[in-house]
């Protein structure tokens, strides 16, 4: 039977969610890049808070 | 340059109020239906705090120098702002035992810095006296010690909840490849979280309106996060109830 010749990692398992293929390649970078940004923003606070640059 | 130190504040002031009436009638409705709400009421606060800010920073530009309009703008958009947005932030992703004891902290912490800046010696001709051109609000004009520096302690904990939080939630939802319009909603509130700060440093460095442009700009991104994590895109289809029902969705 047909649905017996399928492999067996596909009998019953959902088909893999996406985001549309736009999201799928932005989303990873935009959040690397958040990533990136808010360590360069600790280190500016952490600058600031051991008095080696004025602060606000 | 009179024109940008009035309009842009101004403008956030004003942006700020609207965003914050639309968390507070979220947080109305949430409470009505039983829900968890205390995220929406800490995030109707800051954003209070934030129109605060920008109402002051206006109110510099446009009529001058006012001890009272100083020490609130210190207050409110310098050294609680982020605090109190990131509270809300610590409200929806962590167990409520651990938010109750950091609100207690934050709450202590926040009175002490109002104690602080309320009594705080200042003279606005230190404005003048560094990088800042005196044509934007300054922490320069705070003469006691001690006061500035506790502004970093609230604003490391701001961006670690408000924008480490928007991360992780945006994280959460691309992993499991739900939700679309929370993802993108959180990026933008992460974004415009951070905008502020980098403005600040921008404006240390002497470049003239980056803070009041940085604040306007994240005010109008997180208004725009927020109203896109609380309103499902028309191509997305139904999530299976297993995926909605994390913390990080209860937006």
């Amino acid at each position: 039977m047909m649905v017996a010749d399928r492999p067996e990692s596909e009998k019953g398992a959902p088909p893999k969610r996406q985001y549309p293929p736009a999201y799928e390649r932005a989303v990873p970078v935009v959040l690397a890049l958040i990533a990136l940004a808010i360590l360069v923003l600790l280190g500016i606070i952490l600058v600031v808070a051991l008095g080696l640059y004025p602060g606000a | 340059m009179f024109t940008f130190n009035v309009l842009l504040p101004f403008t956030s002031a004003v942006v700020s109020t609207i965003f914050a009436v639309l968390v507070f009638r979220r947080y109305a409705t949430h409470k009505r239906a039983g829900r968890r709400a205390a995220h929406l009421l800490l995030w109707g606060i800051g954003m209070v705090f934030y129109a605060i800010g920008g109402f002051c920073e206006g109110y510099y530009g446009a009529f001058g120098w006012n001890s009272l309009v100083f020490r609130l703008w210190y207050l409110c958009g310098a050294i609680l702002v982020a605090a109190w947005l990131g509270q809300g932030t610590v409200y929806l992703l962590a167990k409520q035992k651990w938010a109750n004891v950091l609100m207690i902290v934050l709450g202590v912490a926040s009175l002490y810095a109002a104690v602080r800046v309320f009594a705080a010696q200042l003279d606005p001709t230190l404005m003048t006296a560094s990088l800042h051109t005196g044509s934007e609000l300054s922490g320069h004009a705070i003469a006691s010690g001690g006061v500035r520096s506790l502004t970093p302690f609230f604003n490391l904990y701001g961006t670690v909840t408000l924008v480490g939080g928007a991360l992780y939630s945006s994280w959460i939802f691309w992993r499991k490849r739900v939700l679309l319009h929370r993802t993108i909603g959180n990026i933008l509130i992460a974004v415009g979280a951070m905008l502020p700060a980098f403005g600040g440093t921008f404006s240390r460095f002497g470049l003239p309106n980056a803070l009041y442009l940085s604040e306007l700009l994240g005010t109008i991104l997180m208004f725009a996060g927020f109203v896109r994590a609380t309103t499902p895109m028309r191509s997305e289809q139904p999530e299976p109830e297993a995926a909605v029902e994390t913390p990080a969705t209860l937006t």
